[in-house]
């Protein structure tokens, strides 16, 4: 393989078909993949950058453009760009959350959303999954009323609208009415959904939408944003009132909540150049389900397989339960565990946990319909080879 | 001669690009198409107007730079 300098050439995307549940929706498309190839040097987007000297007001690369279709899609009032969702929380947190106060979140939160509060100093009050991993209104309703109880009122009630750990999807909007009721902004984390599927911040009744460029939006990392409604506009975008003691140096409207310019080179660019495309393919997201039932259901006819998931599946990133199937054949294989992932990668697949059989998780978003069909009968494939039963 | 200058680099830069970015078309389409790689008769038409559109980039940045 040709090195590029001194790091390797990767061609995961391009030899293999690629599960990670991480990587799927963040694969560039071909426009971002140029784009990138001319954008990527240091401050580049800083050429055409007048006054006042902020990336929301440059026209060459469209970023002043991008950030109001981009509030435009997702029904809100306007959009800051971050680098990554996890930078979005802290925006969010480091508005208005202070210290020793409550954020209420959904038990199956992804670290970061944590750590966003824990970097402000604020208090984690967790709303209990049900046995079946979903976050229901009712519970965050609980968790709401726990946390007047015990620390106070919370500032925030946080809620993903599907998680990582279950690809589940869950009430948001009945979520965001019951927050309401007691006067808690609430905010959508959609790192699986804006860029996946259709997302209606009016619709839903949030406060604040975050979305992950390099997750789910086919950009590079680090990219994301924050978009939030009219109420909380001024607040999270406030510009510097610092002035320097000495050289009574000010800053002119930079934002204090993400530090000024955000989102440089080709983050934001790969970001621009894929959002055609991104709009348009939400439109589809019953094709990915279509696909990855096909998937589904080829590893449901293995005997003992089952989906951990909500089921049916409304999202392409499942979790898989195959205790019964491919983890009795790891007891005696001499691979062991690896012999799935070893069995897949001689197949030309990757992205799932190597050396796991009991539960594991997978991602079909933006196969092809022949890549899908390819990848059931790979499974198929797997099972016969090592005498599991097939219905 | 100085404007001469501007518009030979001018064709060659828009030849790297123009280049790069049908090359970047192939790699789209190996993507869509792995592992196999088994390409539909369109997507054989669109690796040929790939390659022409390369070949061109070439031969333009060769006329233009030696
Ligand atoms: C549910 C959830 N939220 C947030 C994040 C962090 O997103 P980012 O990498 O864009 O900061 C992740 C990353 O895996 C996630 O799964």
């Amino acid at each position: 393989m040709i090195p590029a300098g001194n790091v390797d050439t990767r061609f995961v995307e391009e030899g293999f078909i690629n599960l990670d549940p991480i990587q799927a929706a963040g694969r560039l498309t071909p426009e971002a993949m140029k784009a990138v190839i001319s954008w990527g040097d240091g401050y580049s987007v800083c050429d055409h950058c007048h006054k006042p000297f902020r990336l929301d007001y440059v026209n060459n690369p469209p970023v002043a453009d991008f950030h109001e279709e981009a509030a435009k899609w997702l029904n809100m009032d306007s959009v800051m760009l971050t680098p990554g969702a996890r930078r979005a929380f802290q925006v969010v947190t480091g508005t208005l959350v202070g210290k020793g106060e409550p954020v209420v979140m959904t038990g199956m939160g992804h670290y970061t959303a944590y750590l966003s509060v824990e970097v402000v100093d604020g208090i984690v009050r967790e709303i209990k999954p049900t046995p079946d991993h979903h976050i229901t209104a009712e519970e965050t309703a609980n968790a709401i009323e726990d946390s007047i109880r015990e620390v106070g009122t919370p500032k925030l009630v946080f809620v993903d609208a599907v998680d990582f750990m279950y690809g589940n999807m869950h009430e948001v909007k009945e979520i965001a009415k019951v927050a309401h009721q007691y006067d808690i902004p609430v905010l959508y984390n959609g790192v699986y959904t804006v860029g996946v599927l259709p997302v209606d911040g009016k619709k839903l009744g949030v406060d604040f939408i975050v979305g992950s460029g390099h997750k789910s939006m086919a950009a590079p990392a680090p990219s994301g944003l924050l978009a939030v409604n009219e109420e909380y506009a001024d607040s999270i975008t406030r510009t510097t009132k610092i002035q320097g003691n000495v050289t009574g140096r000010k800053f002119g409207i930079k934002q204090v909540g993400i530090l000024g310019c955000s989102l440089m080179g080709d983050p934001v660019v790969g970001l621009i150049a894929s959002f055609p495309t991104v709009k348009e393919r939400v439109n589809h997201f019953d094709e990915e389900l279509a696909n990855h039932k096909i998937v589904t259901d080829a590893l449901m006819s293995i005997e003992g397989t089952k989906v951990a998931s909500e089921y049916p599946r409304r999202h392409t990133l499942t979790r898989m339960d195959t205790t019964e199937s491919f983890n009795v054949t790891a007891q005696t294989h001499k691979k062991r565990g690896f012999f799935l992932s070893s069995g897949l990668a001689k197949r030309g697949i990757t992205g799932i946990m190597p050396g796991v059989t009991k539960q594991w998780k997978f991602n079909t978003y933006g196969l092809t319909r022949p890549q899908a069909e390819y990848l059931a009968d790979a499974f198929l494939d797997i099972a016969e080879e090592n005498n599991l039963a097939i219905h | 001669m100085e404007d001469r200058k501007q518009q030979m680099s001018q064709k060659s830069i828009d030849a790297v690009f123009a280049g790069l970015y049908a090359f970047t078309d192939i790699r789209g389409l190996l993507r869509k198409s792995a592992p196999q790689h088994i390409l539909t008769p369109e997507e054989k038409e669109q690796i040929l107007t790939a390659g022409n559109t390369i070949r061109t980039a070439i031969a333009d940045i060769e006329r233009d730079l030696i």
